[in-house]
């Protein structure tokens, strides 16, 4: 990668020296840290959280088509606030917040990864409403259109267009003891973490100017927090498994510069009811079985997975997680930040029980100075 | 058999002969060669730096943004940032980039060595949004970037004001460095920004010569005021497999925008305008350059016929040897194409050198009269090239090949003895040509101009007039030549010298009648060029005494630049009208506006005194004194529109027209028609009051103040330049030297080519002198058998050469009144719709023709020493 | 064309019967009518103006007669087209001029090559006919002179060596001794007779000197543009 066209992070943050009058805990910027027990109202807690640093609305997903064919996406936008406090006027070139966003297909049977990134300033053209769930960037949107049904409208350049509807198929789950998601020592590092593990997608994907009709399933986080990581961890990996019984399991390890994990780093089985059942990282074993390295960024990926532990019912499990297609990264050229997140299938015992999608941060360079 | 002796005979005529006499007179063979790199060089220079100086246009955004696909605009040339979203939601959820941008003038202070800072150097400044311009990486093949780049990333900063990103040309001018300050004007302030990075500019499109400054946008909407809105917005499409249909579907869904506030072209509509405005002007140049090829060519014929000339003997030889005519017109063919393409490409070498002088010149009229226009190099272009390199060789193999064929052709024992030959055009033998030519043009000059295209008017008659009185003017002289002996006659009596000179139009050649043709064309031309221009400024010069009565003129610095767009913002207007020394000043609203497809601009002006048009020349005069500020009648607005408005839009006294502003469509009747010399794209003037509300800007571009008596100009200056450095504070006296200057700056082109079209005609003279004389050899030795000395035979060939330059200038000069009339009355008017007062340049044509004169003689005089040592033995 | 082809001199190589030519309203040929045979030597006498060397010139065919016929070698001239007129120049027939008329941009050498390079002789061939032509005018020394550097009589002899050089069956001599002094004149006369007779070619020596027409078997006058 060519660090002088594409250096990290390139925008010095003019963070106001806050003092603050309330009582809410915060970080030495001024930014509010999550706290425990919150008390949620939705619609509006779908919508943005302009006094926290960092948030994101992060959607991934399996698609099929008539023919069966299988497609993955990604749609992320994020908002990084540059002051503490949110704007208190509209300002058509704004400079309170900046909204990244990532879009990406894996055409599996086409052995495709399309993908593209977008940085914009509060404004205009990029926003995201703080009463309900309605997110702009550029010609990208999301927003809730009745009840808890979304609406999504992107594309990858002038290659890709999808217009999705996205339907909880069960309610949405908030992680976190007292729902708050450690994610290292330093009591700042946590976040509010409200997630739909299944949503119903159905719509239209258009690709060489046909429109392809699919439906699937798809995840979807929520996460409201200051800082995401402790100084020592270096980047995480991530996965979420919708499984064939109508359960579905999701995992985080937070790594440190020798690789190892973090004691926060957690596995969290959620049932049919939404019940939720987390362990720590000594009640399971993440390995790697398999690598790919990038063409364009030279790092290199453990995607294949091995994942064992015990289900909330006691029974052991022994996970392949596999991906669909090696090429699933997403070269960062504004952000810098380069990781791999795919589509992959899980099996156990050669047999496929649920699919599944995968991130893997910080092999190509540290997060830990980006966020 | 034959054809294989006549190929080797071919050959060995290149060898032993073509060859040869390129070794025994170098000096003649360079001369020839440089006659038609000449001729090539200068179609070549004005071809090449016209198309420079247009193309340099707005190329920078094109830079910016690696080339938009749309621009989008409203009235005004302004979108509302409140109406942004709007954009977007009409093209949802197309894949687009939107990149609205500012764009302003920014004016770099020179050494402040002259008052008014003349040497300063104006550099455009674009706004854009710094992050969504990155955005763009995405949107281009990610081989080819043309984003903004900077060295360091971390050098684009948002949220700051007075940051500024330079290119590298700024960098080597200024000296400066990131971390550096430089001092700007920008609206009506000098400011101090921070150079924040210097722009890569390796990946531009436009190259490493484009000045340009770049800032975000909201930063520089603030310096400039103009907070509300944005100029522009770019559509840029990604590229992608779906890039074409997306094209289709934009320009739908663009279609539905509301057209009284949405103005919207594709990118090469937008070229095609800018090329469209200046389309008028480049045409000028063609059409001067063309005629400069033609006294090109027709100096290659003088030059060729000379050449062949001298070696009709050796043609005689030969064939009398029993070399076939073909092979000899075959071997002249092969030599002129070898010295075509030879001198043509030593004058397309030539030409691009010249074009990089001339490109200044170039880019200077455009600037002055068109859009800005950053070219600073006239780059190769292949098909001028070819197309000159074509005309050259076309021209020299012609010019070689007819007098060859001549000679080939005729009874070899003629062309052995040199009879039966006067070389020239037998075209030149018909005086009844010469007055059928005239009164064709007479008609042509009736023609009314040609629409090419909405805002082009081509005054196709009055060049067809200009070129057949050319030629009729150049037929009709060359059959005054055999007048010379009767005008003459008693000095003929009198000397030996004058007798023979003068004995030499008895029966005047084809040779001499070609010269004198030449002749006339150019001092024709020259001359016909001095009226236009004197005519001009005679005219300028009184408008400006008449309109420029005020005792100050303030403007933002630069605005004697077309396109600068700065702008006097409210409060430094309103301080300077209450200023308690002003008795009366006026203030200029000027919004640029589309009307029917076409740029004009709309000026409005204010005045603290009830406001009166006393100041104005009328082209078409109102029927009642004119009251801007009073709605008429029937609702409409008041308005006065220039002549060059009237000419474009077909306009006149009592019609109405709707103006697009941002406050919707307003009905405006023209109450008169005003002279303007200011501008080509033409101007409706109306109350300023009015027009700001219209545009929702107070910003002035201009003030004129008139002072209380007793108060002194230049002190009043002073303390306003010391209070506003930004403004460019002129007195009555600065502003009409700084009009008549931008004037000259319109005709620097024009004068460049009169002399080379003057220099061309010399040659000529030189080259025909120079042949007449070779054919008269044995003449030249009887001469001075009979006891001519050297100095009178060099007398002799003085006179005979002033002579003809004489009639050459007299009838020049008289063609140059009526080449005048056309360039005044029909091609200028029909062109700019600028009404000019006919005035005989008295000196400037006393000096042309002692110049002519002087150049004659000392031409002459050259080959007269030349013939006076020619020995008769040359005869083999 | 057996009869064409004999080199007796009862065989008639050139025939000129009833030419007319006059420049605008003077007549300079008034009906010209005789015959020259092979080998044949025969001086045209004349006052000035009496019209010898335009009748030269129509023999070479560098002019062309108003009338008449002129035949020589089987090829009537006066209808011919230019390439076989030129062809007739590059074989049956070449001419010496007074002003000799040699190419400034070649040497001596050259000159008389040029006409053996018309004709196709290969450059071998070239090389010895050239040399021994130029022994046969005693220019060998001034081979690789040019013209500019010769003397006059040795100009001539350039030109009459370039003549003969494609050994033509008619040589035309326009007073070839007329630009010259006296005794080179007769040098040079006495090179032409020489050579003509020694390669058997007819010639036509137009000139003013009954010395000089001495040398050839017949003399024809001329008069107001008729043999008389």
């Amino acid at each position: 990668m060519n660090q002088r066209r594409y250096g990290l992070m390139f925008l010095t943050l003019w963070l106001v020296g806050a003092v603050c009058s309330d009582s809410l805990p915060r970080t030495e910027a001024g930014f509010r840290i999550p706290t425990t027990h919150p008390e949620f109202t939705f619609p509006r807690d779908h919508g943005s959280h302009p006094e926290f640093l960092i948030e994101w609305w992060y959607i991934t997903g399996h698609l099929r088509n008539a023919d069966n064919q299988r497609y993955g996406f990604q749609a992320t936008f994020f908002r990084y606030a540059m002051t503490p406090y949110g704007p208190e006027t509209f300002a058509p070139f704004g400079t309170n917040q900046l909204f990244m966003a990532h879009m990406a297909l894996s055409d599996i049977d086409g052995n495709q990864f399309y993908h593209e990134e977008r940085l914009n300033r509060d404004g205009w053209d990029a926003k995201a409403d703080t009463d309900d769930l309605d997110l702009r960037n550029g010609n990208w949107t999301l927003r809730r259109t009745d009840g808890e049904t979304m609406e999504l409208r992107a594309g990858i350049r002038a290659d890709i267009e999808f217009e999705f509807q996205l339907q909880p198929l069960q309610p949405k789950v908030f992680f976190g003891k007292d729902s708050v998601s450690r994610k290292g020592a330093d009591p700042s590092a946590c976040s509010w973490y409200i997630t739909f593990p299944r949503l119903g997608v159905s719509g239209t994907l258009r690709q060489d100017g046909k429109n392809i009709p699919v439906t699937g399933e798809a995840w979807m986080d929520h996460e409201i927090s200051s800082s995401q990581l402790g100084h020592e961890q270096v980047g995480w990996d991530w996965l979420s498994v919708r499984m064939a019984d109508e359960s579905e399991l999701m995992v985080y390890i937070l790594r440190d510069v020798a690789g190892n994990p973090d004691p926060h780093s957690t596995l969290v089985w959620i049932d049919p009811a939404g019940q939720l059942h987390a362990v720590g990282s000594d009640q399971f074993e993440w390995s790697e079985s398999g690598s790919w390295t990038s063409p364009d960024t030279g790092a290199t990926y453990p995607i294949d997975v091995r994942l064992k532990g015990v289900r909330p019912d006691g029974s052991p499990f022994d996970f392949a997680v596999k991906p669909l297609m090696r090429n699933q990264e997403l070269v960062g050229e504004l952000g810098g930040i380069s990781y791999w997140e795919g589509a992959c299938d899980i099996y156990e015992n050669d047999q496929p029980v649920g699919e599944a999608y995968m991130e893997l941060t910080g092999y190509s360079e540290s997060l830990e100075d980006n966020l | 058999m034959s054809t294989l002796i006549g190929i080797q005979s071919v050959l060995l005529h290149l060898k032993r002969f073509s060859w040869r006499h390129v070794l025994k007179a170098p000096a003649t063979t360079c001369a020839l060669l440089a006659v038609v790199a000449l001729g090539v060089a200068v179609f070549f220079s004005v071809r090449l730096s016209s198309r420079a100086a247009v193309s340099g246009f707005q190329l920078f955004t094109q830079s910016i943004s690696g080339g938009s696909d749309f621009v989008v605009t409203g009235p005004g040339n302004a979108v509302p940032v409140d109406r942004l979203p709007e954009l977007r939601n009409v093209l949802d959820p197309l894949p687009l980039h939107l990149l609205p941008m500012v764009e302003g003038t920014a004016t770099l202070p020179g050494t402040g060595k002259a008052a008014d800072d003349f040497d300063a150097v104006q550099v455009p400044i674009l706004g854009i949004d710094l992050l969504a311009a990155r955005n763009l990486a995405y949107a281009r093949d990610r081989t080819q970037y043309q984003t903004f780049e900077t060295t360091t990333s971390d050098q684009i900063r948002i949220g700051v004001a007075n940051e500024v990103h330079i290119t590298e040309l700024i960098a080597k001018r200024l000296q400066v460095k990131p971390g550096d300050f430089i001092d700007a004007v920008l609206g009506d302030q000098l400011l101090h920004l921070n150079v924040a990075s210097v722009l890569i500019t390796d990946e531009f499109q436009a190259g490493k010569n484009e000045a340009l400054l770049v800032m975000d946008l909201p930063a520089l909407q603030s310096l400039l005021g103009q907070e509300q809105h944005v100029d522009r917005v770019e559509v840029v499409i990604p590229e992608g497999n779906q890039t074409a249909a997306l094209r289709q579907a934009v320009t739908d869904r663009l279609n539905k925008l509301n057209a009284a506030q949405w103005i919207w072209s594709t990118t090469e509509s937008q070229r095609d305008s800018a090329q469209t405005m200046t389309a008028a002007f480049r045409l000028n140049l063609t059409i001067l350059s063309a005629l400069s090829v033609l006294v090109g060519i027709y100096l290659i014929l003088q030059a060729m016929e000379a050449a062949v000339v001298r070696r009709r003997s050796e043609i005689g030889i030969l064939l009398s040897m029993g070399y076939e005519p073909k092979w000899i017109r075959a071997a002249w063919l092969m030599e002129s194409l070898l010295l075509g393409i030879t001198g043509s490409a030593l004058g397309l070498l030539l030409g691009w050198a010249l074009a990089q002088l001339a490109v200044r010149g170039v880019a200077q009229t455009v600037n002055a009269l068109y859009v800005s226009t950053t070219a600073e190099a006239a780059s190769w272009n292949s098909g001028e090239a070819l197309m000159a390199f074509g005309i050259g060789v076309a021209a020299t193999v012609i010019a070689g090949l007819l007098p060859a064929r001549d000679a080939a052709s005729t009874q070899p024992i003629q062309v052995i003895r040199q009879e039966g030959h006067n070389g020239g055009i037998y075209l030149l033998d018909a005086p009844w040509l010469g007055f059928v030519l005239l009164a064709v043009g007479g008609l042509f000059s009736r023609m009314p101009a040609l629409d090419l295209s909405p805002g082009v008017r081509l005054p196709v008659g009055g060049y067809l007039a200009a070129l057949t009185w050319l030629i009729g003017a150049a037929v009709l002289s060359a059959n005054l030549l055999r007048f010379i002996p009767g005008l003459f006659k008693r000095a003929a009596i009198r000397g030996a010298v004058w007798r023979v000179a003068v004995s030499q139009f008895r029966q005047p050649s084809g040779r001499q009648k070609l010269t004198v043709a030449g002749l006339v064309v150019a001092v024709g031309m020259a001359a016909g060029m001095e009226i236009l221009t004197h005519s001009f400024e005679r005219t300028v010069s009184g408008w400006i005494h008449q309109s420029l009565k005020a005792d100050l003129f303030v403007a933002v610095k630069g605005i004697e630049n077309a396109s600068n767009r700065n702008k006097i913002s409210e409060a430094t207007w309103r301080k300077l009208i209450d200023d308690p020394k002003v008795e009366r000043a006026e203030v200029g609203h000027f919004f640029p506006i589309e009307l029917r497809g076409l740029p004009t601009m709309l000026m409005g002006i204010r005045s603290t005194q009830p406001w009166s048009d006393e100041k104005l020349i009328w082209a078409e005069k109102p029927v009642k004194p004119v009251q801007l500020d009073r709605p008429l009648d029937d609702g409409c607005t008041p308005a006065l529109i220039s002549e060059s408005f009237a000419v474009r839009y077909q306009m006149g006294r009592g019609d109405e027209l709707e103006v697009p502003t941002p406050a919707g469509n307003q009905s405006v009747r023209v109450l008169g028609v005003y002279a303007d010399y200011g501008n080509e794209r033409g101007a409706l003037l109306m109350d300023g009051a009015l027009a700001a509300r219209w545009f929702n800007d107070l910003r002035a571009v201009n003030l004129a103040a008139t002072l209380r008596p007793g108060a002194d100009p230049d002190q009043v200056r002073e303390q306003w330049t010391a209070e506003h450095p930004g403004l460019a504070i002129r007195t009555n006296r600065a502003l009409r030297e700084e009009v008549l200057k931008i004037f000259h700056q319109t005709f620097a082109v024009t004068h460049a080519l009169k002399i080379i079209g003057i220099a061309v005609a010399f040659s000529g003279l030189a080259l025909a002198l120079f042949s007449l004389l070779m054919d008269r050899r044995q003449e030249l030795v009887t001469l001075r058998e009979l006891g001519f000395q050297r100095r009178d035979i060099m007398a002799a060939v003085t006179l005979e050469g002033l002579l003809l330059s004489l009639i050459g200038l007299v009838a020049g000069l008289l063609l140059s009144l009526a080449l005048g009339y056309l360039l005044i009355y029909v091609i200028n008017k029909q062109s700019f719709g600028w009404t000019l007062a006919y005035a005989v340049p008295a000196i400037g044509l006393a000096v042309l023709s002692v110049g002519v004169l002087l150049a004659a003689a000392l031409t002459s005089l050259g080959i007269g020493r030349w013939a006076a040592r020619l020995k008769a033995e040359e005869h083999e | 064309m057996t009869k064409i082809n004999s080199t007796s001199p009862d065989n008639v190589l050139c025939t000129v019967s009833q030419v007319y030519k006059s420049y605008g309203s003077q007549s300079v040929l008034n009906g010209v009518d005789f015959e020259i045979h092979e080998g044949e030597q025969v001086a045209l006498m004349g006052p000035s103006g009496s019209g010898k060397s335009t009748l030269l010139n129509c023999l070479s065919g560098i002019d062309r007669p108003d009338q008449g016929s002129i035949e020589i070698g089987g090829l009537e001239i006066t209808s011919a087209s230019a390439a076989e007129l030129a062809e007739m120049r590059r074989g049956t027939v070449s001419t010496v001029f007074q002003f000799f008329h040699l190419l400034p941009t070649l040497s001596a050498f050259e000159n008389i090559e040029l006409s053996l390079q018309l004709i196709g002789v290969s450059p071998r061939d070239r090389r010895s006919r050239v040399e021994e032509l130029l022994e046969a005018v005693q220019l060998s020394s001034h081979a690789d002179a040019f013209p500019e550097t010769l003397s006059g009589g040795e100009r001539q002899r350039v030109a009459i060596a370039r003549a003969l050089a494609h050994r033509p069956r008619l040589l035309l001599a326009d007073e070839p001794t007329g630009s010259l002094d006296t005794q080179t004149g007769d040098s040079i006369l006495q090179l032409l007779s020489q050579l003509a007779g020694q390669f058997n070619i007819a010639m036509v020596l137009v000139t003013h000197s009954v010395d000089a027409a001495r040398i050839c078997q017949r003399t024809i006058h001329m008069r107001d543009g008729k043999i008389g």
